[in-house]
């Protein structure tokens, strides 16, 4: 009936008897208050933050400094972190005298998880950035801005918070969506959040960044993060448009900006250290035995891969399951290996930067670090490079996100929808990247 | 003698802590029935008499788009307590007065407590009680909830103006000439359903009907009047 | 009021940085454009950086200055901008004097896996030119900027 009534009245009457009540107000107001509010530096500070053409630019301009920060100034300590690893490894092959257990221990721990361990310091600098971001007051800001832009696109607001949370981890992003009254509007929040580059791939786009994209790796790395956020909003819009369910009129935000404050040293590096050990934990667990199975699958059939003096990849069982898969991803230019890492990313984008770091510790004989050995083996070109930086931003995180997307829609309908999409999506965009770059020239 | 008193106002108004002032920190704890709600009552004995208080969901409004606002809503017209308190906050008058106008269009017996007047007065405001009762026709005291001030006359402002529960005024606001009128049409009508004006302000129904309010369309659907409400609409389509 | 002499010099400052912000800003973000579109072609103007983004963030500060102008028509309020122009300036710079020292970090780590030592980070390197890049002297430059807007925006005042 409520169409009826719309159809009828034509205008949308809501609006308008709530623009009226808040004209009474505006008329009241001056009958009963007096004196005027003088303004605090945190108006002077919004004035800038939440200005119309200078809010958003601010925004991009700022989360430019922080990526700058965790990519470049981070780099040296993971140089530290794998020379220091990799010197573990050479000692335990040259130690332990079981073959089979002097790879398991050299190419497997300190080569496998050694390689993940290499990629701590960029998420820890990334949480240290975000945790002054937040604490100083400004996110809310930042979320204010993106919020309005969306709900002048026609998007609900109170989204950008629960994204803003996907980037350190889909999952309390996902989480994060019940305070989003209306369930439409929460369960497209839901399905755009994985679009949020969450800190699990950050180890990738600092590997494939590192190894192919030269000096050009902060700035892949960046575009990673706003592409997450420009195919959010697209998709959004898409769904909203195209998809019966969506359809309606976006219920309207108010969001409380909180004061700002100074972030206090304690404050932020306690919330830094809170992250970051949530990564160490995932890589003691999830990440290892992720590397175990892969170890095992690389290294086996044990004759036929360590042919004499030679490691014959080929041989292996991997190689097998690569070779398998490989064609679907041809077009985009990924070989075998990069299929292999895609597949058991499926598990924990983790898993893909440990993927390439066993199969390289293994080949390379041993202490070969990852990052220059990806360079050298030539499987990544920079345009293919970014590719695969995009289809690992955009196909589903982890398996953890997809039972917590079952569990926040009750829907097997809407969590089968977001794995799918993100597959499609991912591969149509990696495709694009490879095409567009192609017709200027790159390779 | 029992009042029932419920307590309203907008997220961080103060209204835990004058509910905790009211009810000397005693509540039960409870959910709203079929809810995931939280109910919060307690009760408060003043000069003699009783007042059983009330705890609704902090809200900015009181339109149909989530479950906080139609506990809150529903409450104050089924129940219809004695005494609605809308906690406002001083220093944020503009943002606060939305909802104590849905108050007064939902003709509940309203008590304005301008909570935070140590804030408001920090800012540089200054607050003219007096004609903030007699724009709104409801009774405001100033208060502030931290010290506990304002505490005592708000509870013998609440005990009057239960004993004039019925004899109020009503609180019109004009939405312009062509909305006006389709008001007056549709009051007509809805005075035919016993059922529905009996049980609720019946110039409220017509501009939430009006706002395509989805739980009040949900109930005129089952009305009688329904057609004649429709017929209504169309009539002045122009 | 007293301080609208003061303000209006804060509001000049403001504005000169800039359009030395915005020019080389300019310079580095159409250079970055510029490599991207034609690979291979390394263009470079006068030393400024090749820097897609980091052009696109310095274009920022320079129009956050510039929302200083209300300023010289009397509305204080704008000091907004000169505040948050500031803080920017200091992020950037600071930022990339972070990115020096850790090439330079970087270059003591490799010297102990057996490379020699240079003082090549010192100019070059992660954040382009080094030291020569223009965001640390304009962050330089922009400091006495930063004390005199704090210093009259201290005390509440009044619109």
């Amino acid at each position: 009936m409520s169409e009826k009534i719309k159809e009828i009245l034509g205008e949308d009457a809501e609006v308008a008897f709530a623009e009226r009540r808040y004209a009474l107000i505006s008329e009241i107001l001056p009958r009963i208050l007096k004196g005027v509010r003088p303004l605090t530096r945190s108006d002077l500070l919004d004035k800038a933050l939440l200005n119309k053409y200078l809010g958003i630019p601010i925004f991009l301009a700022l989360w430019w400094a922080l990526f700058r920060f965790t990519f470049d100034v981070s780099a040296p300590f993971s140089d530290l972190i794998r020379m220091f690893l990799s010197k573990l490894g050479e000692i335990s092959r040259v130690s332990i005298s079981n073959q089979q257990l002097a790879s398991f221990v050299a190419d497997g721990v300190f080569g496998g998880l050694g390689g993940v361990l290499g990629f701590l310091p960029p998420i820890f600098f990334l949480f240290l950035g975000l945790a002054v971001l937040e604490d100083s007051g400004y996110l809310a800001r930042a979320a204010f801005v993106v919020d309005r832009i969306m709900y002048k696109l026609g998007l609900h607001g109170k989204s950008f918070i629960p994204m803003l949370i996907g980037f350190g981890c889909n999952i309390p992003g996902v989480m994060a969506t019940r305070t989003i009254d209306k369930e439409e509007d929460r369960i497209l929040t839901i399905l755009v959040n994985p679009l949020m580059s969450c800190s699990a791939r950050l180890p990738v786009y600092v590997l494939i960044g590192s190894a192919v994209l030269g000096g050009y790796a902060a700035a892949g790395i960046y575009s990673m993060y706003v592409l997450g956020i420009v195919l959010a909003v697209l998709m959004a819009l898409l769904f909203r448009r195209v998809i019966p369910y969506f359809k309606g009129k976006p219920s309207p935000f108010i969001l409380e900006l909180p004061m700002y404050a100074r972030p206090t040293l304690r404050g932020t590096f306690s919330h830094m250290w809170e992250r970051g050990v949530l990564f160490l934990k995932k890589a003691g667990t999830i990440i290892f035995l992720g590397i175990i199975v892969v170890w095992f699958l690389s290294s086996y059939p044990w004759e036929a891969v360590h042919h004499g003096d030679n490691f014959l990849l080929e041989n292996s069982y991997l190689a097998m399951l690569g070779k398998g898969i490989e064609p679907i991803f041809r077009p985009l230019g990924f070989n075998w290996m990069g299929a292999v890492a895609l597949f058991f990313g499926f598990i924990a984008k983790e898993i893909v930067v440990g993927t390439f770091a066993t199969l390289f510790g293994l080949a390379a004989g041993g202490t070969g670090e990852v990052i220059p050995a990806l360079r050298v083996s030539g499987i990544f070109t920079p345009l293919t490079g970014l590719a695969f930086m995009a289809f690992t931003l955009i196909y589903i995180p982890c398996i953890a996100t997809i039972a917590v997307i079952h569990r926040e829609t009750a829907s097997w309908g809407w969590t089968i929808f977001a794995v799918v999409y993100g597959l499609i999506l991912a591969y149509v965009v990696a495709l694009a990247i490879v095409g567009v770059g192609g017709l200027f020239g790159h390779v | 003698m029992i009042i029932r008193v419920a307590v309203i106002g907008n997220p961080n108004v103060g209204k835990t802590l004058i509910f905790n002032n009211l009810t000397g920190g005693r509540a039960h704890v409870g959910n709203w029935p079929g809810k995931t709600v939280e109910k919060k009552e307690g009760k408060c004995l003043h000069k003699g008499v009783e007042m059983q208080i009330i705890d609704l969901p902090g809200t900015y409004s009181l339109t149909a788009n989530s479950i906080d606002e139609l506990v809150a809503r529903n409450f104050i017209v089924e129940e219809k307590p004695d005494v609605v308190i809308d906690i406002v906050d001083a220093s944020n008058l503009e943002r606060n007065l939305y909802l104590t106008l849905q108050l007064l269009e939902l003709e509940a017996n309203v008590v304005i407590a301008l909570n935070k007047y140590d804030v408001a007065k920090d800012l540089g405001y200054e607050i003219d009680v007096k004609e903030v009762s007699t724009l709104l026709g409801a009774p405001a005291i100033l208060t502030v909830a931290t010290t506990k001030e304002g505490m005592e006359e708000l509870k013998d402002v609440v005990m009057g103006a239960a004993k004039v529960k019925d004899g109020k005024r009503q609180f019109l606001i004009s939405y312009g000439k062509r909305f006006d009128e389709l008001i007056l049409r549709l009051v007509c009508v809805l005075q035919k359903d016993e059922e529905l004006s009996s049980k609720y302000p019946i110039t409220w129904l017509a501009i939430k009907i009006l706002e395509a309010d989805e739980e009040i369309l949900k109930l005129v659907d089952k009305s009688p009047c329904k057609h004649e409400i429709i017929n209504q609409l169309l009539e002045t389509k122009t | 009021m007293r301080l609208n002499r003061r303000n209006r010099q804060i509001a000049i400052y403001a504005i000169t940085l800039g359009v030395v912000y915005v020019i080389v800003g300019a310079v580095e973000f159409t250079s970055g454009l510029w490599n991207l579109v034609s690979p291979g072609i390394t263009v470079s103007f006068l030393g400024v950086p090749i820097d897609l983004f980091g052009g696109f963030a310095t274009l920022v500060m320079g129009a956050t200055y510039f929302g200083a102008v209300p300023i010289l028509k009397g509305k204080h309020g704008s000091l907004g901008f000169v505040l948050i122009g500031t803080l920017l300036s200091a992020i950037f710079g600071v930022l990339y004097l972070l990115i020096v020292g850790a090439d330079g970090f970087g270059t003591l780590l490799a010297s102990w896996e057996g490379e020699e030592w240079t003082w090549e980070w010192l100019t070059s390197g992660s954040a382009g030119p080094g030291l020569l890049r223009p965001e640390i002297w304009l962050f330089f430059a922009s400091l006495p900027l930063a004390y005199f807007a704090l210093r009259t925006t201290k005390k509440e005042r009044i619109q």
